[in-house]
């Protein structure tokens, strides 16, 4: 998982200039910071938030970093100010579920950590217990991103048989994501099979005649699976100069989004629904 | 006349298909949580039907008779 590249000194001895007033060396901080990093990265945050992060606590632990973020991997060298010593570490990102609780209660551990309200030790402590946060209850998430869903549907002027099927039919393809996930199907497969049976429910409408806004429901049924994260930090990356991460995050995405439109056409090729 | 059932037996494939995924799933939860499972219909004593303040909970243990209590 972790390969160690260089460690000029790997003593322990205390950086000078540390507001946390605790001893401890350069390597400590490196491989705490890799990890942070890592972990960062894996939960869905931006090359920048990870660069600003790492920056912001080695500061604090005095200490300088250097990092290349790479598309599953992060190579980062951590210094003292005057160069005397220092150690490299390479690290592969966390493959994890996005998750905005981990990011910003990670980012708040680096603002505490700089602000000096908690030490190296105690900074180490809270990332074990934030690392080790339990996924959201994954039946609140299943209803909620279905209510999100439905709530999509209105917005576009489904009318309230739209919003039903919209609703029934995220409720069924989300959930089928789940089980397909727990069972480390390929995520490529799971997209098609998911926006496939999303469409084909969300067709309800259309076949049975139950509302005036089938095409909607069709349409709407399948947003949930619209890599959306992905584009957004595909973008915040391009705009902060991380060129290879962008364009990583991008093509994955659009793999994705073709996987999606997969899906989405054979259900509406079976249902008989007008496509173009 | 084939061509026009083909979206709805593919509606009602799939429809099946996730009930069934659905209620096997819920199946197999109930039963890895066997301690917790909560049967809709089953036979029980009258004691659990009807309820007067002052009873004995149902599951304590009689360790002692009722006379025990004057």
């Amino acid at each position: 998982m972790t390969t160690m590249m260089t460690g000029e000194t790997a003593q322990p001895v205390a950086v000078s200039g540390c507001s946390c007033g605790e001893a401890h060396s350069v390597k400590e901080v490196c491989l705490f910071l890799s990890e942070y990093a890592a972990r960062l990265l894996g939960c869905g945050a931006t090359c920048i938030r990870v660069e600003r992060n790492i920056d912001r606590m080695a500061a604090a632990l005095g200490c300088e970093a250097v990092m290349t973020i790479l598309p599953r991997h992060i190579h980062l060298t951590v210094c003292t100010p005057d160069r005397s010593d220092s150690y490299t570490y390479i690290t592969a990102s966390r493959s994890s579920v996005i998750s905005f609780d981990i990011n910003t209660r990670l980012s708040q551990l680096s603002w505490e950590l700089a602000d000096g309200k908690i030490g190296f030790e105690e900074a180490k402590r809270r990332f074990d217990s934030i690392i080790a946060t339990p996924c959201a209850d994954k039946r609140m998430v299943l209803v909620l991103a279905s209510l999100a869903n439905a709530a999509f549907c209105r917005l576009f002027a489904g009318d309230w048989q739209a919003v039903g099927v919209v609703f029934v039919s995220t409720l069924a393809g989300y959930y089928l994501k789940q089980v397909l996930t727990e069972h480390k199907v390929d995520v490529r497969v799971v997209f098609i099979v998911c926006a496939f049976v999303s469409s084909v429910l969300g067709a309800t409408d259309a076949l049975f005649h139950l509302g005036s806004t089938p095409g909607i429901a069709v349409g709407t049924s399948v947003l949930y699976l619209v890599p959306g994260i992905p584009f957004l930090n595909s973008f915040s990356d391009l705009l902060a100069g991380h060129y290879i991460c962008s364009f990583s995050r991008f093509t994955h995405a659009v793999i994705l989004t073709c996987c999606l439109s997969i899906g989405l056409c054979g259900g509406l090729m079976m249902m008989n629904l007008g496509m173009f | 006349m084939i061509a026009l059932n083909v979206p709805l037996v593919t509606w009602c494939v799939i429809a099946v298909a996730m009930l069934t995924l659905i209620i096997v799933r819920l199946c197999q939860n109930n039963h890895k949580h066997g301690a917790r499972r909560r049967h809709l219909i089953e036979i029980g004593s009258e004691r659990e039907e009807f309820f007067v303040p002052g009873d004995r909970p149902v599951n304590k243990d009689d360790r002692y008779d009722d006379d025990d209590d004057w």
